[in-house]
């Protein structure tokens, strides 16, 4: 009887979160494409949508943009991924540990940054413009393709830096210098041993840029102007510019079904790697400038690297910089005025609320993001933990799949699909919160999941063998072992739901703003003063959320394997 | 049931999907006895430790630990010791407090220190109390999952390919260390490994198990020289399982002569008289490598030529190529021109007294 309760118990813990998912990701996705596609109005929709030439000149322009942007993230990723992976220097961890910022930056905050950087009255032109006595700004990157591939390459190259340096430190010198002893040149060794062995990393991180440059909107949206416009931009304006749902709807699900091929193309890559894996002692590494450098490659790497600062730490610098001056006679002089406005309790017309509000909202959104993303995640994580599980695949694919649907798509159907009873909940904080939990859950997996897979090896089965009782030893061995992953993977969902703005972007109302929906109409309406100040306040969050992640991200297993 | 029956499993059957890993599987273990589980991976002897531990149930059958039902107990309440291939010392906890951990849940909880300080003594871990796992040798981490399995002291340990992470000449080492203390401890002990030479090298008696199933379970000595199948003689020692077909046969059944070629016999004594042979019928032969000696005198020659040869330092093993077969000799005091054999003609002298005999069951079967 008793045992029937605690399996009664266990099922309805475990079910918990494929309801959560189920309710509030799938149904609503469903009912979007139903929707979309699902009558013959929706039909004829989509045989007119693909037929018409200004939808068809966007698509191709979403598809250039992602490519350029996947080939510059390739291009700086690259060599990154060679600085850290074979060499030693000053500052390595932290350059290290710093790719994974910008993937959880706001877009938004890399869109002001990128203004203040590269834009007409930014800091390069108008440091051209005094050293050249220029009258009319020399560079135009921004409101351009070449301002959209940079800041998608911001996104970008350091994910195809994180994957090939991981390949490459865990790649045995012995390789090379078996090809070296065969006779190859150290450049002939480079191109037929080492890149191959490394190109499915370099592919696996590629794919994943195109994806996500593919389904880019906050950046697209600030940076693209009038002119250019991506599928996922124009979902937007056909929904919330045009009020024109159905068209939205069914535009919404020709991405989604695009975006889906992409990651089944992803995956298929992603599983040929993982096999292809090979546990190899770390990679001695030289020390970086060492000598034996000739005065060409000296200068490329200097040239290089400048070029990385100036790409990824530029923006950033340019906001904070921002955020306490004020343009003053022809200079600029320091000023707080950016965060009173910020901490103003008095209504904005700009945004439609108050800016404390928003940050507010912000902060309490991330907090319940992050309890039933946590909660929700580390109990999938655990299934996903036990071997024997049948149906492991499909429900890591039902879990992990948010990472690769358009945020838009999600903000739209969750907007369109709950706004009647027994639903209602579509211009509620309810439907941003749980949009920001279904788009955590897959991180908070991905921390946890190689911590509790560990765990169930035989540890547990030790204790328990030693006389401990499950709780027993879930609270001597699991929790003491996973309390690290747990609270990097609370960090993640945290800084998720505190930059993520596609889908903040489409179900915000006046009062549900958050800090990311208020820079972009601050940006909109260029108070710089402001939305800097703002950008400042989140990167400040995010910092945070990323120490603790660089703090506790598995260290407790990292010294014992 | 025997008041010293410290195991006993009853027709034991476990699958995992498809796979059939135990299949209708019983013995016993008797109190105070190091029984070896041995066979190749994928047998199903560690299934085998885990339904004992209690971390899996069987799908069928009876398991009895000291008298007691086991089925429906939890592991913790087994009173059974486990020490893990990969040692699953706890990463979180000091040497002191893994040994310690087990003894949360007894009455030792008393006399901790005492008995973490006895056992570190025992295996020679004594200093080593404030280390953390990764801070040991594999060698050590494998004595302190050792000391943590017996702190509670179990009435049963189970060692799962103990000594299978570590380097030869350590495990050859720690394999006696495990005997003298389970001597000493007197614990009924089942010990798996893949390796037969550890598994006659310490056991009281060996269970050697195929495919789910187990073919024999008898001492080390019983084992290498009365093997019961061609499969335990062939896993089991090194041995030449030489196929050929039964050529006579005596008033009382006994083989009296195999043909191996269609010129070529060899006479046999078998000891054991059991198998009702008739002529024509295809056997395996078992003789030993140390049974065979090469240009003697005696009956029973095979010309042959030696194709390789391996030096060990105690022994010379030649590769013979004899009635179309391989054949291997071990020559435990060989003379130094042997070293340069390769590619010379030799006569293998068999002896009579065969170790074993198998029929193989079709008639047909083509030499």
């Amino acid at each position: 009887m008793t045992r029937a309760w605690t399996r009664l118990g266990r099922a309805a813990v475990f079910a918990l979160p494929l309801l959560f998912l189920g309710i509030f990701f799938y149904v609503p996705l469903g009912g979007l494409i139903v929707r979309g596609i699902g009558s013959p109005e929706g039909l004829t929709r989509v045989w007119e949508l693909v037929s018409d030439p200004y939808i068809q000149r966007v698509a191709r322009f979403t598809v250039v943009q992602a490519l350029l942007s996947t080939l510059a993230s390739v291009a700086i990723g690259l060599p990154l991924a060679y600085v850290l992976a074979t060499y030693r220097f000053p500052g390595q961890r932290l350059v290290r540990s710093l790719t994974i910022v910008p993937f959880t930056l706001p877009p938004i905050t890399v869109a002001l940054g990128f203004v203040l950087v590269f834009g007409n009255a930014g800091i390069v032109n108008e440091t051209l413009m005094a050293i050249f006595n220029l009258e009319r700004p020399p560079l135009s990157i921004l409101y351009s393709l070449t301002g959209i591939v940079m800041a998608h390459a911001f996104y970008n190259a350091p994910i195809v830096t994180r994957f090939t340096a991981a390949a490459w430190e865990r790649l045995s010198p012995s390789y090379e210098e078996t090809a070296r002893a065969l006779g190859a040149s150290p450049r002939r060794a480079f191109f037929n041993i080492t890149l191959p062995m490394l190109a499915p990393s370099v592919v696996s991180g590629a794919t994943l840029a195109f994806i996500y440059s593919f389904l880019s909107f906050p950046i697209v949206l600030a940076l693209g102007g009038a002119r250019f416009s991506t599928l996922e931009v124009e979902i937007y304006r056909q929904a919330i510019v045009g009020i024109n749902y159905g068209e939205a709807a069914t535009l919404a699900t020709l991405v989604l079904v695009i975006a889906l091929a992409f990651t089944v193309g992803y995956l298929a890559i992603e599983r040929r790697y993982a096999r292809q894996v090979r546990l190899e002692a770390p990679r001695p590494k030289r020390l970086l400038f060492s000598g034996g450098w000739t005065a060409l490659r000296r200068v490329g790497l200097y040239g290089f690297l400048a070029l990385s600062v100036l790409l990824f730490v530029g923006p950033m610098l340019a906001v904070l910089v921002d955020s306490v001056s004020k343009p003053w006679q022809n200079t600029v002089a320091f000023s707080l005025e950016g965060y009173r406005d910020v901490f103003a309790r008095g209504f904005s017309s700009l945004i439609g609320a108050s800016p404390l509000q928003s940050v507010i909202n912000s902060f309490s959104f991330a907090g319940v993001t992050m309890l039933v993303a946590l909660v929700c995640g580390t109990i999938i994580a655990f299934l996903l933990a036990q071997r024997r599980l049948r149906g492991r695949r499909a429900l890591e694919t039902l879990a992990m799949a948010p990472l690769a649907i358009s945020s838009v798509a999600l903000g739209l159907a969750l907007l369109r699909v709950f706004n009647r009873p027994p639903l209602d909940i579509s211009g509620t904080w309810v439907a941003i919160v749980v949009a920001h939990v279904a788009l955590a859950i897959p991180f908070v997996i991905r921390v946890l999941r190689p911590a509790l897979e560990r765990l169930e090896g035989n540890l547990t089965d030790a204790a328990r063998s030693l006389g401990a009782s499950p709780w027993r030893a879930t609270r001597d061995v699991r929790l003491p072992l996973i309390q690290g992953s747990l609270l990097t993977g609370a960090a993640f969902a945290f800084a998720i739901s505190i930059a993520e703005t596609s889908a903040t972007l489409m179900l915000a109302q006046p009062g549900l703003l958050t800090m990311p929906v208020a820079v972009y109409h601050l940006l909109a309406a260029r108070q710089f003063g402001a939305a800097s100040a703002m950008s400042v306040i989140m990167m400040a969050v995010l910092a945070l959320a990323f120490m603790v992640i660089d703090r506790f991200g598995d260290r407790t297993f990292r010294r014992y394997l | 049931m025997s008041e010293s029956t410290a195991i006993e499993l009853t027709d034991i059957r476990k699958t995992f999907g498809e796979v059939q890993a135990v299949n209708g599987l019983s013995l016993t273990a008797s109190e105070g006895e190091l029984l070896v589980l041995v066979g190749p991976s994928g047998c199903g002897k560690t299934t085998l430790l885990r339904l004992l531990a209690g971390f899996d149930r069987p799908d069928a059958g009876e398991v009895i630990l000291n008298g007691r039902r086991a089925l429906g107990l939890p592991p913790e309440d087994r009173d059974v010791g486990i020490v893990f291939q990969n040692y699953a010392l706890f990463p979180h906890m000091s040497v002191f407090n893994n040994i310690a951990y087990g003894l949360k849940f007894t009455d030792e909880r008393v006399n901790e220190r005492k008995r973490v300080r006895d056992l570190l003594a025992l295996l020679d871990l004594s200093g080593y109390e404030l280390r953390r796992p990764d801070e040991l040798s594999a060698g050590q981490q494998q004595r302190v999952a050792l000391a943590r399995a017996l702190a509670p002291n179990p009435n049963i340990l189970l060692l799962d390919e103990p000594l299978s992470a570590l380097d030869v000449q350590l495990r050859d080492r720690l394999r006696l260390e495990i005997r003298r203390i389970q001597r000493e401890l007197g614990v009924t002990t089942v010990y798996v490994t893949h390796d037969q030479e550890e598994a006659l090298a310490i056991a009281d008696r060996v269970a050697v198990m195929n495919a789910g199933k187990l073919e024999q379970i008898d001492s080390p000595w019983t084992l290498y020289h009365e093997p019961r199948s061609p499969f335990v003689a062939d896993f089991i020692g090194r041995g030449n399982l030489i196929r050929g077909r039964i050529a006579e046969v005596d008033e009382s059944g006994r083989v009296v002569a195999v043909r191996l070629t269609d010129d070529r016999s060899i006479r046999v004594a078998p000891d054991d008289a059991s198998t009702a042979a008739e002529v024509g019928q295809a056997v395996s032969v078992l003789i030993r490598p140390e049974h065979i000696s090469v240009n003697a005198d005696g009956a029973n020659r095979l010309p042959g030529v030696v194709r390789a040869r391996e030096y060990v330092g105690d022994a010379l093993v030649l590769h013979v190529e004899a009635a179309n077969q391989q054949w291997l000799v071990r020559l435990t005091d060989p003379n130094p021109s042997w070293m340069e054999a390769e590619g010379q003609g030799v006569a293998l002298v068999i002896p009579q007294h065969i170790a074993r005999l198998y029929v193989v069951e079709a008639k047909t079967d083509p030499l």
